[in-house]
């Protein structure tokens, strides 16, 4: 891990490991009295760095927003370790949260429902100061509004922080959400699908804005999504997740341009550019019908072109750095015994 | 690709609208959704209708079979298929010749509509009874479904027991069980995975090609409409602001609107060409509109596109900009 020297860790997950419980129906749950376990994040680790952008990639019921949830200590990890800035806070109670709450803050993914339609822009804004700085004035608080406004290049902001959320358009709206989360200048962004609601003309806006601040604020985010042509664009690194575990992880460009893991690579087959060849060709998926998960080995067994006997077993997530690649490409994890 | 553009009325025309204009009257004053559009496909290609949120692309989609919803109405124009226009027929003659039969459509979250107490063949019978189709219907579901790449097993389940992309294909089977002419899909992939929403295309791609028929597409995703479309029509604030094939218009893109939209895509090769977003928002379509709708917003925005821009032509359709005056091929046909 040469380049950890360099870069400052931020927050690190340990074997975070979250299962729920679910009955498959109330009739068989009253006949057998049995429950199913969900293993929606199944022993991640992952380690972000100041000023990075760790994308978490996977389709819906991968676990990926469990996964953002339990990094924000929303919820409670059934094992494993958060580390803040060195200290671990897995078990930290409420009271003792404060610095961890105002340094790792959340945009959700559909500012429509996440802004409180009866509260004012300003006070929307505000509240996160309200909460975290009890002792600022009213006009320092305001200021601070203010200027997180101008920062999210929402502007003229006094005028704009008067009015509610229903007069501003989708992309306004996720201004109003970042300039929430930006406002008390965290570590970290969490944001779960930022941009997937927006109309693609506003969507470069909000991705170029998040990586305007990163660097202007030395931001670290945390950006889930499902769509890899945007975690290119905005990602360092990424972690793909398939059934709550990562399959495959390492540098944004090492891993959408060369990627190693079956799952990651008919992703990848099924994203569709604008191309007027693809009107002449039928797309191919690497990929073949079967169950979504295979208990007690690889999970993606039943769907994997290549499974093997030896995928009955668990795999493990392994790096597979080849010698002739560049520093910045270093770290190439893959759990697959495609690569053993 | 796309033949016999030039002529005025192929012979082979499968639907043609013509100066469709459809509106909302809300207490806010109307609201122009669909406002004159014209295009035609024929032979058996398809065509793509791209636009962002409240461009008017569903209302169009909508109009077509004749769907509009109250406060909408449709104003004028007309919608021929196969030579008859839709808007001719009686609203119940046109239950019994067309809807279903001829046109059929996949709505926005269609799959989300099967009714959940009735098993999947159930719902299908109910289709053929209900247009009084005879034949073994069995036979009927159990082809169907294999047609979509579903196991017949499919037909004694109920909705809840399937994933997404399994409801998708069933309520494709619905859509496709009386053998139509046009399917309007819309946005029918936008809830699904990725990896299912491609397979999904795929399945269209093909029965495409197997069944001769004719699809518009409507979505956001200019790249996802890429993988079907013979034709693509760009909508901005309830007009086609270009029409081309889709070849020409991807590659060479010549209204600024569509331009921009490609430019804002990121793309999974090349991190190196910046996207950018367009700035400002389309016009609020319940206020009086005058000139180019995109005036605001267009970086090549000159005086004269304060007047509303005709509809110049090109090789394969035609670009609503006063930019394209000199390359206009044949004068303006507005």
């Amino acid at each position: 891990m040469l380049n950890s020297i360099f870069l400052q860790e931020i927050l690190r997950a340990e074997n975070l490991k979250k299962y729920f419980r679910t009955s498959k129906g109330l009739v068989s749950a009253m006949r057998t009295g049995s429950v199913s376990l969900v293993k929606a994040v199944d022993g991640i680790s992952l380690r972000l760095d100041e000023g990075q952008v760790y994308v978490i990639a996977g389709e819906s019921g991968s676990g990926k927003s469990t996964l953002a949830r339990l990094l924000l200590r929303a919820i409670e990890p059934d094992e494993g370790r958060i580390i803040f800035k060195g200290i671990d806070i897995t078990k930290k109670k409420d009271a003792d949260l404060k610095e961890f709450r105002r340094n790792v803050q959340m945009v959700h993914q559909d500012a429509y429902t996440s802004l409180d339609p009866r509260m004012k822009i300003l006070d929307i804004i505000m509240e996160p100061i309200s909460i975290h700085e009890k002792r600022s004035s009213r006009g320092e608080r305001q200021e601070k509004v203010y200027k997180a406004l101008e920062d999210v290049k929402l502007e003229p902001a006094v005028e704009l922080s008067s009015n509610y959320p229903y007069s501003l358009s989708g992309g306004q709206r996720q201004r109003v959400a970042l300039a929430r989360a930006l406002v008390l200048r965290p570590a970290v962004i969490i944001a779960d699908e930022p941009v997937s609601m927006l109309d693609v003309s506003v969507r470069a806006g909000i991705l170029e804005l998040m990586k305007d601040l990163k660097n202007r604020f030395r931001i670290s985010y945390v950006y889930i999504t499902h769509d890899l042509s945007t975690s290119r664009y905005i990602g360092d690194k990424i972690a793909i997740m398939y059934a709550g575990k990562v399959v495959e992880m390492g540098a944004v460009d090492t891993v959408l341009l060369d990627p190693l893991h079956p799952y990651t690579q008919a992703l990848i087959d099924a994203v569709s550019e604008p191309n007027p060849t693809n009107l002449l060709k039928t797309r191919s998926i690497r990929i073949r019908e079967g169950e979504k998960i295979f208990s007690g080995g690889c999970n993606f067994y039943f769907r994997c072109l290549y499974s093997m006997d030896k995928c009955k077993k668990e795999p493990c997530l392994r790096n597979r750095r080849k010698a002739d690649q560049f520093e910045s490409s270093r770290d190439h994890f893959v759990s697959c015994f495609l690569y053993d | 690709m796309s033949k016999s553009n030039d002529s005025p009325h192929p012979d082979d025309s499968r639907l043609k609208v013509k100066d469709l204009q459809v509106y909302y009257f809300t207490n806010r004053g109307k609201v122009r959704a669909v406002d004159d559009i014209s295009f035609e496909i024929s032979g058996n290609e398809s065509i793509g209708i791209v636009g962002e949120s409240a461009s008017g692309k569903s209302t169009l989609g909508a109009a077509i079979i004749r769907s509009v919803n109250s406060p909408g109405k449709i104003l004028r124009g007309k919608i021929y298929v196969n030579g008859k226009n839709v808007l001719d027929f009686s609203e119940s003659n046109f239950n019994r010749e067309m809807r279903w039969k001829k046109i059929a459509v996949i709505f926005q979250g269609a799959m989300n509509s099967l009714d959940p107490v009735y098993r999947i063949s159930e719902q299908l019978r109910e289709l053929m009874q209900e247009h009084k189709i005879k034949g073994d219907y069995e036979q009927f579901i159990n082809q169907a479904l294999t047609d979509v790449g579903l196991d017949k097993s499919v037909a004694n389940r109920y909705p809840h027991e399937l994933s997404g992309g399994m409801k998708q294909r069933v309520v494709i089977t619905m859509a496709l069980l009386l053998q139509p002419l046009i399917l309007i899909a819309d946005e029918p992939t936008t809830a699904l995975d990725v990896l299912v929403q491609a397979q999904i295309m795929n399945l269209l791609k093909k029965l495409k090609a197997e069944r001769n028929m004719n699809i518009v597409m409507i979505t956001h995703d200019i790249s996802l409409i890429s993988e079907i479309a013979d034709k693509i029509a760009i909508m901005y604030a309830g007009q086609i602001v270009e029409l081309a094939s889709s070849s020409e218009l991807l590659v060479n893109p010549r209204h600024p609107y569509t331009q921009a939209l490609i430019k804002a895509i990121p793309k999974i090769q090349d991190t190196y060409t910046k996207i950018e977003s367009i700035k400002g928002n389309p016009p609020d379509l319940a206020s009086e509109l005058k000139g180019c709708r995109f005036y605001d917003r267009c970086p090549h925005a000159m005086e004269v596109c304060l007047q509303d821009p005709p509809l110049f032509k090109t090789k394969t359709g035609y670009v609503k900009c006063w930019l394209y005056k000199e390359l206009d091929l044949e004068g303006t046909n507005n």
